[in-house]
């Protein structure tokens, strides 16, 4: 589908709405109706999610370098339409608490970013490490007194409280810097579940942190 | 003992506190509503969203860029080279 240079800016003007419950109204009718109406609306949502995936390709001026201005494109193009059947599909979750458009543009925006992402490591290996030190994995308390400051004592709690699963995603997304939606894909899983398994991480680090007195600002030394 | 040597945004963030819980799943639900009321300059009377948004860097951003799309930001505007942030 190509942008007919009639529908561009046409959708932000919000052609029969006075105000946003009346033109949220016109998106709704309109696109769960039929006929003409149904395909300008159709047309009009296209080109404002469009804009949407720009978005986020335009904050991000070295993806053209990398990756070239053809596969940009594709993005941009594979995002708008996948954006606007998530749009069309979830149509009846939509419950005005915001204006129709700005609720659409997000589905466009969550699109172009994930596929951006994974272009981007396409071809980038993500190793999971299962540890972050070399440490003994049963530490002894002299070990724990030896972990002075907090990036010792962290180091060690990453390695000793934190499940496998819960280290290496951690670790994956936080010290090596892996985009949650990529890494996702490699695992076969989804952003929701990475966020509460680093969720899960963080809870079980400030618990034991907190224990060993490293949140509260107290000192190793003072605890002697 | 060896150490990976983390740095300070790093522990910062396997230390952020991300409590109170909200999926990214029920942020992208609310994330619509959260940024018009940024763009109108009001409170976002979400405490759960603020969290969020601060605990993870992909709603962050994506967040940002509705934003942008809100304040009037034009992608098309932009030129290859420029920093829309």
């Amino acid at each position: 589908m190509t942008e007919p240079a009639t529908a561009a800016g046409r959708a932000e003007a919000a052609p029969v709405a006075e105000n946003v419950h009346e033109e949220n109204l016109y998106w709704l009718t309109a696109l769960r109706g039929e006929g003409p109406e149904h395909h300008e609306a159709l047309t009009e949502l296209w080109c404002a999610v469009r804009r949407a995936a720009q978005a986020e390709i335009a904050r991000r001026p070295d993806l053209r370098h990398r990756l070239g201005q053809a596969r940009v494109s594709e993005i941009v193009d594979s995002a708008t339409d996948e954006a606007t059947a998530a749009v069309l599909r979830h149509l009846d979750e939509f419950e005005g608490r915001s204006r129709f458009l700005t609720w659409a543009y997000k589905f466009g925006v969550n699109c172009a970013y994930a596929e951006t992402r994974r272009a981007l490591w396409r071809d980038r290996p993500v190793e999971l490490d299962d540890h972050l030190t070399a440490a003994d994995p049963a530490p002894s308390p002299a070990q724990w007194v030896q972990a002075k400051d907090l990036a010792g004592a962290l180091a060690v709690a990453i390695d000793t409280v934190l499940t496998p699963h819960q280290r290496s995603v951690a670790l994956a997304i936080i010290v090596q810097g892996v985009p949650i939606d990529v890494l996702a894909e490699r695992l076969g899983t989804n952003r929701n579940a990475l966020y509460k398994t680093v969720h899960d991480a963080r809870v079980r680090l400030r618990a034991e942190l907190r224990v060993r007195g490293y949140l509260d600002g107290e000192r190793p030394e003072a605890r002697r | 003992m060896n150490y990976t040597i983390l740095t300070e945004a790093q522990i910062a963030a396997l230390l952020f506190d991300s409590e109170p819980w909200l999926s990214c799943d029920d942020c992208f639900v609310r994330v619509d509503g959260y940024v018009e009321r940024a763009a109108a300059g009001l409170c976002s009377g979400d405490p759960e969203m603020d969290v969020h948004l601060a605990a993870c860097p992909a709603c962050r951003d994506e967040a940002d860029i509705l934003l942008a799309l809100l304040t009037g930001f034009s992608p098309a505007e932009i030129s290859p080279g420029s920093d829309p942030r």
